[in-house]
């Protein structure tokens, strides 16, 4: 699995138990908003709550995200190639959650 | 081992003190649960993907019009349609399949025959809800 075993299994788990209030929440919203322009996307980013919740989703999930995909890296590469797509993994999740909370408070 | 000549080259090129890695997909006798497991990281993959799409359409959002009419246009497009619905359901898939490996982390739901039901609801659920959601959307659209 990992490394660090333990802490990483407790990491995956705590992840995905913070991600599925925020998914709910995440799904509602896009059920209520979806297809709105770009007044009524940002009136709805405009809230701190919905701001906050937005980048808490994208944030906790590409956390969730890489220790799933460090996972799967595991079970199919080798040593370089391994390191190498982990470090792609790992400036990816970081850029997807920076670009985000960026975006986010320009709104 | 036994027959391989000595100084044969290895099959793999396995560094000393790796780990093994896994049977390719195709090793793998099908079953509802090692289907649920698979599909269970290739919707993590996908909504891992979907959170960099999240990136994107709040950029667009931050910067304006020209941003995001592009990205509105194409979400609203058969393509970007299909794209938001497969997202709702990898979410959804992935989640009712992590609840269900939260439940057999404490031991429990482990029986085969239990395990069978509980992978194949995860499939049945997922699309339930994923009809409801996108359902939902259209009647909140249309309103």
């Amino acid at each position: 699995m990992s490394e660090r075993p333990t802490s990483t299994f407790a990491a995956q788990r705590a992840s995905a138990f913070v991600l599925i209030p925020i998914a709910l929440w995440f799904l509602w919203s896009l059920a209520a908003h979806a297809g709105e322009d770009i007044e009524g996307a940002r009136a709805w980013l405009g809230q701190l709550h919905n701001k906050l919740l937005f980048g808490l989703f994208v944030t906790v999930g590409v956390f969730h995200g890489r220790i799933g995909l460090h996972e799967i890296i595991q079970d199919y590469f080798y040593g370089g190639m391994a390191k190498t797509l982990d470090t792609i993994a790992i400036v990816a999740a970081a850029l997807i959650a920076l670009i985000t909370w960026i975006s986010l408070f320009q709104i | 081992m036994v027959d391989t000549p000595a100084g044969a080259a290895r099959p793999t090129a396995a560094p000393p003190h790796s780990p093994p890695l896994s049977p390719h997909l195709q090793i793998w006798r099908f079953t509802p649960t090692m289907a649920a497991s698979i599909t269970q990281r290739a919707t993590g993959v996908a909504n891992f993907t979907g959170t960099a799409l999240l990136a994107i359409w709040a950029f667009a959002a931050a910067r304006g019009e020209a941003w995001f009419a592009p990205v509105a246009g194409f979400l609203a497009s058969p393509i970007g349609q299909l794209i938001i619905l497969g997202y709702i359901w990898s979410l959804v898939f992935h989640g009712l399949g992590g609840l269900r490996y939260l439940y057999t982390d404490t031991g429990r739901g482990l029986e085969p025959e239990t395990a069978t039901k509980a992978a194949i609801a995860v499939y049945v659920g997922s699309i339930v809800v994923t009809l409801f959601i996108a359902g939902a959307a259209l009647a909140a659209r249309a309103s």
